[in-house]
């Protein structure tokens, strides 16, 4: 009897345990695909995030486009505009009744206003779009760019293009050169290093730019960050940029703890034609 | 039957194996392959050879079984701390297994080192679970090769834990009428092994399509 009763609760148990074990295993089974929906739906939530992000940045770069055409208008009507005006002065009606000691002289000093009038809108042109990338091309202009920060003698600006035969379109050229200016930028402001180096190369259909320095960096997650926080709008504009060129940008320090590198991936295009 | 029909479903490893093309290469697949195998060929020959020496024919099976389950979930999972402890808690467990065949008696089988097996295999599946689920976050789980493989070894085991560890102290017939129960258990384990296979052929198929070397010309500064 005792037996029986043994052999019965045995296999009770071994009937109902095995049940609780299959039930363990689908709930188990059922919870982690729960919780990968769950997961899913974050990563959506996430990927909003993500668009208004974008969204920002676009915002950001329209922000900076109306900065610079107030820039604009200002520099031409506070220093273009008054001097035109002076020089209409000089060159009045009343001119012609002056005796001609005083209407060389008021041509001359007209003619000295209309230069600096030239040079002024020379340089907000310039300002614009630098004259050396638009007939020379990327490398001319980092080349400038790169002697005119030697120059001041505090950072060692040096620059190589390994394979520049096939030039980018002029406006993807703008968009590099934009975005190189304002790397730059930032590292002379906020790195202190003592020198910058650039190297370009091709590989593929791959145009690739390299900018290493020895100073503070940031590394892809600061940039990242950055980008998501409400300051650096250098950084968002770097951003838009690379997005608009349908590239990659890729911030890291070099294997070496030594340097801190930038790497500019853009696709290349037909070659340089007009 | 039952038990012909399971000897047979080891052997579906090895056909699905060959029919999704599977490369010597491809480490896991081959794996699943000659586990396949190796268990249709114990199943099916080795215990009318090994019927003088029961107790070494079951923790042959229980070892290599063990290995095979852990040596997958050793691959997949990505902490180093973890596969650390897989690979002492199994040479504990290798040691135990030696201990256990030279010292005990086997009835009708090594119940303790199955149990310990089972307890070790689903604390190395939850783990891998819970690892997965919180760091994909682009495919869902059951896009991955292992989440199957994960659900025919729970299925397998859930279904046969207590009837190994309770297998000594059952009558003949209730030995018979339960061990169908896990003959079931470890067939749908076999499927969904091979289920695996596919989805692991899937997703190599598409991985090596996805990631095509990228290759950064030379960019230091000399």
């Amino acid at each position: 009897m005792f037996f029986l009763q043994a052999n019965t609760s045995t296999t009770t148990a071994l009937f109902l345990g095995t049940i609780g074990m299959l039930v363990l295993t689908i709930g188990l089974v059922v919870f982690i695909i729960m919780h990968q929906r769950r997961v899913q739906r974050f990563q959506q939530k996430l990927q909003q995030l993500e668009i208004d992000q974008q969204k920002m940045m676009l915002n950001a770069s329209i922000k900076m486009q109306e900065e610079e055409r107030q820039r604009l208008a200002a520099d031409l009507h506070d220093d273009a505009g008054p001097l035109l005006a002076t020089a209409r002065l000089y060159l009045n009606e009343n001119l012609v009744n002056q005796d001609k000691v005083n209407q060389l002289q008021s041509i001359f000093q007209a003619r000295q206003i209309i230069d600096d009038t030239i040079q002024l809108i020379r340089n907000i042109s310039h300002d614009l779009m630098p004259p050396t990338l638009k007939n020379f091309g990327l490398e001319s202009a980092i080349n400038d760019l790169f002697q005119k920060i030697s120059g001041s003698g505090t950072v060692n600006a040096s620059q190589r293009f390994h394979d520049y035969k096939d030039r980018l379109k002029p406006e993807k050229e703008l968009l590099v050169f934009r975005i190189v200016q304002e790397l730059i930028n930032n590292i002379l402001k906020h790195s202190n290093s003592s020198f910058i180096h650039l190297t370009q190369n091709v590989h593929a259909d791959k145009f690739y730019l390299r900018i290493h320095h020895d100073g503070r960096g940031i590394v892809q997650s600061d940039f990242e960050k950055l980008n998501k926080s409400n300051i650096g709008l250098g950084l968002k504009n770097i951003g838009s940029r690379i997005r608009l060129l349908q590239g990659e940008i890729l911030f890291e320090k070099d294997i070496s703890q030594t340097y801190y590198k930038v790497t500019i991936e853009v696709p290349k295009d037909d070659p340089y034609s007009s | 039957m039952l038990k012909l029909l399971l000897i047979y479903s080891y052997l579906t490893l090895p056909l699905c194996f060959l029919i999704s093309k599977g490369k010597i290469k491809e480490g896991l697949l081959l794996l699943l392959a000659v586990y396949g195998v190796i268990f249709f060929c114990l199943l099916n020959y080795f215990d009318l050879i090994f019927q003088t020496i029961e107790k070494y024919y079951h923790s042959a099976y229980t070892f290599l079984e063990y290995s095979a389950f852990t040596f997958i979930f050793w691959v997949n999972i990505r902490n180093k701390f973890f596969r650390r402890f897989i690979i002492l808690i199994s040479i504990v467990f290798f040691l135990f297994q030696i201990y256990y065949v030279n010292s005990a008696s086997v009835e009708r089988m090594d119940s303790i080192p199955i149990g310990i097996e089972t307890i070790l295999i689903f604390i190395y599946i939850f783990y891998f679970l819970f690892d997965f689920s919180k760091n994909a976050k682009d495919t869902f789980i059951y896009n991955h090769y292992c989440f199957w493989l994960s659900v025919g070894i729970l299925i397998y085991l859930g279904g046969s834990f207590f009837y190994y560890i309770l297998v000594n102290n059952l009558e003949h017939e209730d030995v018979i009428r339960f061990g169908n129960l896990t003959y079931v258990a470890e067939i749908i384990k076999n499927l969904l092994f091979c289920i695996a296979i596919f989805i692991y052929k899937k997703s190599t198929a598409n991985k090596i399509h996805n990631n095509l070397p990228k290759k950064i010309p030379n960019l230091d500064m000399i």
